[in-house]
């Protein structure tokens, strides 16, 4: 039942931009909206894009101003639902996929996650429905003929549910999902030899896959080969120790980040410690734990949870900006620079990440990249009132007097957190107080 | 085998033979024609709670809004003979609340002990009997744990454990502290058996989570604290387990905690709730079942050296068939299919089924689904669960105590008051959800645990479900019945209250197992006496006794529709 961000239908209901093209859409759809406000698929669009880059909150911002100019826009619903599973608030989500199905009946994206919400909360023949429709749109749609071999094996109808998982297979030959169930719907016709096959499907497909690994084990326990069983039995055991183990980990960060909003540093930093220790691997505890020690003015502890962040989790962007961070207080500008470079490569949509690249290239004198970079981010996060603020002093460098549009830029950072002004280098406060050049008339 | 010429009758026979409770609704018009007379059993239980004396109970478990996971969790029942004469009495473990345990001025709250009068009334005797737990009540296990015929109570406890001698006067002494069984923190299910073989009863502790309020976030603070996106009370996932504990009876009232001695090393920490004792593996040597919420459960398997090894995950009951770990609750354990092996049921969270792991020759299949269980309890919320065999046809059926943990619950899309659930065993491996109007399982409040016996020696099974900040339901059964025995057994060499004995009862053409069992269910005790409904049968044929000691004694041609005691080494029935 699990969803994917494009239906193999080529519905464009689900579609995410592609990570490299995520400032370029945020642009565009901030250009549309500029030159026609009232046009709901721009706001989508740009939900659709900030939604990419992991913006929720900009994202939602979006959709419900989509949604207000076309309460019927259906794409517009469907991405409210997949960002309230994504917050954990599925009552919701299943109301917004039921508005996105009743603002269009064809869609099926917003059917097959319609479909899903009605399953988890029991609804077996309202979930059979729903998958039915989409069928009968496309027979052979992978995900629908999987969530149908579901239901139908959670009703005992297995049969059905066999032929169900083998069509999801031959429509999508890489779905061990599929493949798990299969074995699952085998074992139950005490077809152990098809089952065992089945997870072994499913594992080479995904060797961490737990149910295909206990299934694996199940079977071969029926087909009295003791020692292999115990063996996958052993494997599910330690996989699911760790998955308990990051539980307790996540259970820790959390309650670390709560302290920590609540400005209890030292108890948030014991939470962090004692995540980091029930699960060391696990990067969110790591950077957490790195940015208090860095609240707290220990630098180098700081840095060296960041590095731990990142090598748990090397594609953990924003320990990579932590660390770009520490770097450069450090005084190592190189370093500093490469690591903001693979955060923003990482996620093209973390503002944060291109503000801190655009820094420090302008310290290196890049003004060019620099930039494109504080460009970027202000594309993605326009109130971000130091990029606008940096930005500004990046386009008044080298020049004798403060260019205009410089000029805007650094009174909008300002406008936006009157503390910038501290921060004003002599000769552009000086170049500020005064008053703008008058504009030259046209003839 | 000569089968008897009863066993050839059909469940639907010896229904219409037996005359109380029938009525029939007819005719029916089938395809135009006149059917034939159906038969509609009426209500099989119906709630007595009120007229019994138990309405004026009300359970206590913290505030309505339930801030905190240990409000929500509730409490067990005992149906036990603390007075020896011979009808069945009612505890009911009551909660506490948080101003309870932080202002000593403020009222005490207590768990209930109710007489039975004998005439279908109960009497509060609390106060009397001095079985008076002021503690955040959970679980109950009653057992005779000194072997001098009376029966005590041990009360696990947010905070210290209680253990109640029973003096044998109608009063209880609490002796916690000299017995060592404090325990600490939140202690969850508990279990007595001889799992030693020493001839005294030891006991296994579950543990919940290490509960420090000060700790918990607030409902809605952090990721395991939504339900369906509405906050609620966190945890367990998020907050940390506590190892369980295994106390050896030392002999002398004195109890030792000798987990790691044991083998029993819950190094994940598990959060233990449901407990049950019973031999899987039919060695003769008492293993331990316990329900871990959100993870694997445990299957401590009884070495026969007075050290276990776990090993659930290789025999197939941890987690689901396809391998995931569930909210693992309250602990039916009966032999459902009649194969001579003792099955498991394990009652679960919302969205989620409750689980029936089939036991084939020690080695265990979730067969939920194949059994009619899957789909039907998915949207619920089990706890309290028991094979009773309801209307005496020798296959045992399922009582299911449900309400949702989240008084939040109706915001979500669920329900915080839920029916409780009778399933019919249709004799071929699969259970049929009993219509509620049939069932008589007609109102919802929020259940907890229940505990089953047979109240009024009638050789009918009552129920009894403690409800959270609710009064509780008192079941008593109704409809046609089969014939039935009662088996109550006495220990002469083993533990007295034969704890850990296994019966093979043979009549009708089938032979049902159980085993004498202190501790199981949600958080509740049953009645230690076995029960076994035989239908049409009109003797039965053989019993066979396997003592806790591994004694093996057989006894045949006994009669229908009575209690039969044993006494260890006394080869002559008294009826």
């Amino acid at each position: 039942m699990a969803s994917e961000n494009v239906s193999p239908t080529g519905d464009i209901d689900l579609a995410t931009v592609p990570p490299d093209k995520i400032v370029a859409a945020v642009a565009a759809a901030r250009k549309v909206i500029q030159q026609q406000p009232d046009l709901a698929q721009g706001y989508l669009q740009l939900a659709i894009a900030l939604r990419s880059g992991n913006d929720q909150p900009g994202a939602l911002a979006a959709i419900d101003k989509a949604l207000a100019l076309d309460p019927h826009l259906h794409g517009a619903w469907l991405q409210k639902g997949l960002i309230s599973i994504d917050g954990g608030t599925l009552k919701a989500a299943t109301v917004y996929f039921r508005n996105a199905v009743e603002s269009d009946p064809q869609s099926v994206a917003a059917r097959l996650e319609y479909s899903s919400m009605l399953f988890r909360a029991g609804d077996f023949k309202g979930a059979q429905e729903q998958i039915e429709s989409v069928l009968k749109m496309d027979p052979e749609n992978a995900n629908a003929l999987g969530g149908l071999g579901f239901i139908q094996l959670q009703q005992g109808e297995i049969d059905a549910a066999v032929g169900s998982f083998r069509k999801a297979i031959g429509a999508k030959p890489r779905f061990p999902e599929a493949k798990q169930n299969l074995g699952n719907a085998l074992m139950r016709l005490g077809d152990w030899a098809g089952a065992r096959q089945a997870f072994e499907d499913a594992i080479k497909d995904e060797p961490d896959a737990i149910p295909a690994v206990y299934g694996l084990g199940t079977t071969l326990r029926h087909l009295g080969e003791t020692a292999p069983a115990a063996t996958q039995f052993a494997k599910a055991k330690d996989m699911l120790q760790m998955v308990q183990a990051m539980a307790r980990a996540q259970g820790e960060d959390n309650n670390g980040v709560r302290m920590w909003n609540d400005g209890n540093l030292a108890g948030a930093e014991e939470a962090f410690r004692i995540s980091v220790a029930a699960h060391m691997a696990y990067a969110e505890a790591h950077n957490n734990l790195g940015g208090v020690l860095w609240q707290e003015k220990k630098v180098k502890e700081a840095t060296d949870e960041f590095t731990l962040a990142i090598r748990a989790d090397p594609k953990f962007a924003k320990a990579h900006n932590n660390l770009g961070n520490a770097l450069m207080v450090a005084g190592n500008l190189p370093g500093a620079i490469e690591h903001y470079q693979t955060a923003v490569t990482l996620e093209p949509g973390f503002a944060m990440g291109h503000f801190s690249l655009g820094l420090a290239l302008a310290q290196t004198g890049k003004t060019i990249q620099a930039e494109r970079e504080l460009r970027d981010a202000l594309i993605l996060s326009p109130d971000l009132a130091v990029a606008h603020f940096e930005l500004g002093l990046v386009l008044a460098s080298g020049k004798p007097t403060l260019p205009a549009e410089a000029r805007s830029e650094i009174e909008t950072g300002i406008r936006l957190n009157p503390e910038l002004k501290s921060a004003l280098p002599p000769a552009i406060a000086r170049d500020l107080s005064s008053p703008p050049p008058a504009a030259l008339p046209h003839h | 085998m000569i089968k008897s010429k009863s066993s050839l009758l059909t469940r639907r026979d010896w229904l219409r033979r037996s005359l109380s409770g029938l009525c029939f609704a007819v005719p029916v018009l089938a395809n135009g024609k006149l059917g034939q007379p159906v038969l509609a059993p009426g209500p099989w239980f119906y709630d007595v709670a009120k007229e019994a004396g138990l309405g004026a109970f009300r359970d206590t478990c913290g505030t309505l809004v339930k801030d905190y996971l240990l409000e929500e969790m509730g409490n067990g029942v005992a149906l036990f003979d603390y007075n020896n004469d011979g009808l069945l009495d009612i505890l009911l473990v009551n909660g506490s609340t948080f101003e309870v345990l932080e202002n000593p001025s403020v009222p005490r709250t207590s768990s209930r002990l109710f007489r039975n009068n004998g005439d279908g009334t109960f009497t509060d005797v609390t106060r009397q009997s001095g079985l008076i737990n002021e503690g955040w009540g959970m679980a109950v296990a009653a057992a005779d744990f000194d072997n001098d015929g009376f029966t005590d109570v041990f009360i696990t406890n947010f905070g210290s454990n209680a253990l109640f001698r029973n003096n044998g006067n109608g009063t209880f002494t609490n002796i916690t502290k000299e017995a060592g069984l404090e325990g600490g923190n939140w202690s969850a299910g508990c279990s007595w058996g001889d799992f030693d073989g020493d001839g005294r009863l030891d006991l296994y502790v579950a543990r919940y989570v290490d509960f420090d309020r000060a700790k918990i976030p607030a409902p809605g603070a952090a990721k395991y604290c939504l339900y369906r996106g509405v906050p609620v009370a966190c945890g367990p996932q998020g907050l940390v387990g506590l190892p369980d504990l295994y106390y050896h009876n030392e002999g002398n009232g004195k109890f030792r905690e000798v987990s790691r001695d044991a083998g029993i090393r819950d190094t994940s920490l598990a959060y233990g709730l449901g407990v049950a004792a019973l031999d899987f593996d039919n060695d003769g040597f008492l293993d331990i079942f316990v329900a871990n919420d959100s993870m694997p459960n445990y299957l401590w398997r009884n070495k026969g050296n007075g050290t276990f090894e776990e090993v659930a995950m290789e025999s197939g009951c941890a987690v689901s068939a396809d391998g995931r770990p569930q909210s693992n609750m309250g602990i039916a354990i009966g032999d459902y299919n009649n194969d001579g092996w003792l099955d498991i049921l394990v009652t679960h969270f919302s969205e989620d089924y409750d689980a029936l792991y089939r036991n084939t020759k020690g080695q265990f299949d979730d067969v939920s689904f194949e059994a009619g269980l899957g789909t039907v309890t998915f949207s619920d919320l089990g706890w309290g669960v028991g094979f009773i065999d309801y209307d005496n046809d020798g296959w045992r059926d399922i009582f299911l105590s449900q309400g949702h943990i989240y008084p939040q619950a109706d915001k979500a899309g669920n329900k915080w008051n839920q029916p409780d659930m009778l399933f019919r065993n249709e004799r071929n491996g699969r259970f049929t959800l009993v219509d509620h109007k049939e069932s008589g399982l007609l109102d919802v409040r929020s259940s907890r645990g229940a505990a089953f016996g047979d109240l009024d020696n009638s050789g009918r099974i009552w129920a009894v479900v403690n409800n959270i900040d609710q009064p509780p339901y008192l079941y008593k059964p109704g409809g046609p019945s089969g014939a039935w025995i009662r088996i109550k057994l006495t220990g002469t060499k083993c533990n007295r209250d034969a704890i850990g004995a296994r019966v093979r009862v043979t009549a009708g053409g089938i032979t049902q197992t159980d085993e004498v069992r202190s501790g199981d269910s949600y958080f509740s005790t049953n009645d230690l006496r076995l029960h076994f409904g035989v239908g049409g049968a009109a003797t039965i044929d053989r019993v066979e006794i396997r003592w806790p000691d591994r004694q093996v004694e057989k006894y045949e041609r006994l009669a229908v529709n009575r209690e039969h005691a044993f006494r260890q080494g006394d080869q002559n029935a008294k009826a």
